[in-house]
């Protein structure tokens, strides 16, 4: 099992956490240079370091998380504020 | 004991010929590279050559034939889909499968055993229904059965689930077959070999060039080719492949994970799948249970299998079957599944002119390997898109027009 140090929670196993998908901001301007279909469809799902939206169910607080999607390994989680 | 068993044993010399062939170097020049030596790619080299006498083709694998998700799948053969595109696409693909062994001169152990999706509540009971309308339309067995029938087909089923879920009824699909996965690759490998298809394995392709006219060179540590015409069959490495030319795609990596349990009398003769369990069931012809569940919840790229997935898999297993409760598990193993948004795989022409896809094959692809050959090998003799792919082509994602097969999916995701 896969455990990692959460702020407000501390020391979790990361199957308690509900993933989102990669953190994509919204486009400015869609009509530039991209579709609205590319913009919502299309993934850049190489090994490579991202950041993702984690659900924590149980105390309902959502994190930012800093995970690399080759290896696994998570460099940092804080709770996502507005 | 047959004869050829007898020769193996008593003559020393006496040895069958390699099955594929072993070349030395890569040639400067071939009319189609396909990158991925799983079922997919070989099937294409095999119906290249067959159907179109296209054989100058070179069939290139960064590790071993069969290695990648072909060689790491359930097997589980069924063409009891949702939408008609898919129903026609699969049941062609069973059709193929049926004639495969002798096609091949290989035993490919395709065994038709029915197939029982089973509903645990109203709501997947009513898309079973779904399915079953839309199946017998195109002409296909599958039809709604009450639980009773579960239990005549399959005896050892509890089908009170444990008291939580109880089995409700279930989809029955008479043609739900399973066959062995190395086989199909090892047949067309033989198949595409012998018809003078050069098969490189451990040759990754590291770069693919591109010049006015489109494809025009593929890059590996061997040395580069020149070619204008690539299929791109890598699954799981799908999004490799297509940065290096430059087209994007919706496809994303989870990892999927299954497990065999030790050899045990045959009991099963059928396909048990519960999405809402989760989980899913064979027993091979070796006696091993062979089951798997859903994808693991996030994006990787690893096959890594996990604890918890064989922990929480029995669980889900011993709701159904508690009497495997002392049965061991014996070996278990992930894939990279190359998902969709609408559990549809991504084929044919690109952007790019002469890269061609066959992709986004997630959990379902297996049985999708004939078929996927054919019609690949068929758009790419001919530069124009199979009919029966036209509507799994990229550009559906740009004009919103996706194909929905995710209420037909094995198991939740
Ligand atoms: C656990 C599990 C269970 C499954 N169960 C089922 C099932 O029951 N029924 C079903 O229909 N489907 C199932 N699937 C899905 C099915 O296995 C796949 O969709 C199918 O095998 C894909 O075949 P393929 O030939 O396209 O890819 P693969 O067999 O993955 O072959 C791709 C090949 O490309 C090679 N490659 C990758 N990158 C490069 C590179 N840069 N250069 C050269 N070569 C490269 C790899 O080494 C690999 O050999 C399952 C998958 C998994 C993981």
């Amino acid at each position: 099992m896969k455990f990692f140090q959460f702020p407000l929670l501390g020391t979790r196993a990361i199957s308690e956490f509900v993933p989102a998908h990669d953190a994509i901001l919204e486009p400015i301007d869609l009509e530039d240079n991209i579709s609205a279909g590319d913009w919502v469809y299309e993934r850049d799902s190489v090994p490579k370091i991202t950041t993702e939206f984690w659900y924590h169910s149980t105390s309902q607080i959502w994190f930012k998380v800093e995970r690399n999607t080759g290896t696994n390994q998570i460099y940092r989680a804080e709770v996502l504020r507005e | 004991m047959s004869m050829r068993l007898l020769k193996y044993a008593f003559i020393e010399d006496y040895a069958e010929d390699n099955w594929f062939n072993t070349p030395c170097d890569l040639k400067a020049t071939y009319d189609v590279v396909i990158i991925g030596a799983g079922g997919h790619g070989l099937a294409c080299a095999h119906y290249l050559a067959q159907d179109h006498g296209i054989t100058n083709v070179a069939v290139l694998d960064s590790s071993y034939i069969g290695g990648g998700n072909t060689g790491r799948n359930t097997t589980i053969i069924r063409s009891n889909y949702l939408t008609p595109d898919g129903v026609k696409f699969y049941d062609q693909s069973i059709k193929l499968f049926k004639d495969l062994s002798c096609e091949l001169d290989t035993n490919i152990f395709f065994s038709e055993r029915g197939h029982y999706t089973l509903a645990h509540n109203t709501s997947t009971l009513r898309t079973a229904r779904w399915r079953a309308e839309v199946n017998k339309h195109l002409g296909i067995k599958s039809e709604v059965v009450s639980p009773d029938e579960v239990l005549r087909a399959c005896p050892e089923i509890q089908l009170d689930c444990g008291g939580s879920q109880a089995v409700e009824g279930a989809l029955y699909h008479e043609p739900g077959a399973v066959a062995r996965h190395d086989a199909v690759a090892w047949g067309y490998a033989k198949s595409a070999s012998g018809r003078g298809v050069e098969i490189h394995q451990h040759t990754p392709v590291t770069g693919i060039n591109t010049d006015s006219q489109g494809i025009s060179e593929v890059v590996t540590p061997k040395g580069v080719i020149k070619t204008r015409t690539v299929l791109s069959a890598v699954a799981g490495q799908t999004p490799s492949i297509t940065k290096m030319v430059g087209v994007k795609t919706p496809i994303e990596i989870f990892p999927l994970q299954a497990c065999v349990t030790e050899p045990i009398k045959p009991w099963l003769n059928t396909i048990i799948v519960s999405g809402s369990l989760h989980m899913y069931l064979s027993q091979s012809s070796r006696g091993e249970l062979v089951m798997g569940a859903a994808l693991d919840p996030m994006e990787l790229h690893s096959r890594r299998s996990t604890f918890e997935f064989v922990t929480g898999l029995c669980d889900q297993v011993l709701d159904l079957f508690p009497f495997l409760s002392g049965v061991k598990i014996n070996r278990q193993w992930a894939g990279m599944a190359d998902m969709t948004p609408d559990f549809a795989p991504i084929m044919g022409m690109t952007p790019v002119k002469g890269f061609f896809l066959d992709s986004g094959w997630g959990t379902w692809g297996f049985k999708a390997t004939p078929i996927s050959g054919k019609t690949m090998a068929n758009t790419i003799a001919t530069n124009l898109n199979d009919p029966l792919i036209q509507s799994f082509n990229l550009d559906r994602f740009k004009n919103f027009n996706l194909v929905g097969e995710k209420g037909a999916a094995a198991i939740g995701h």
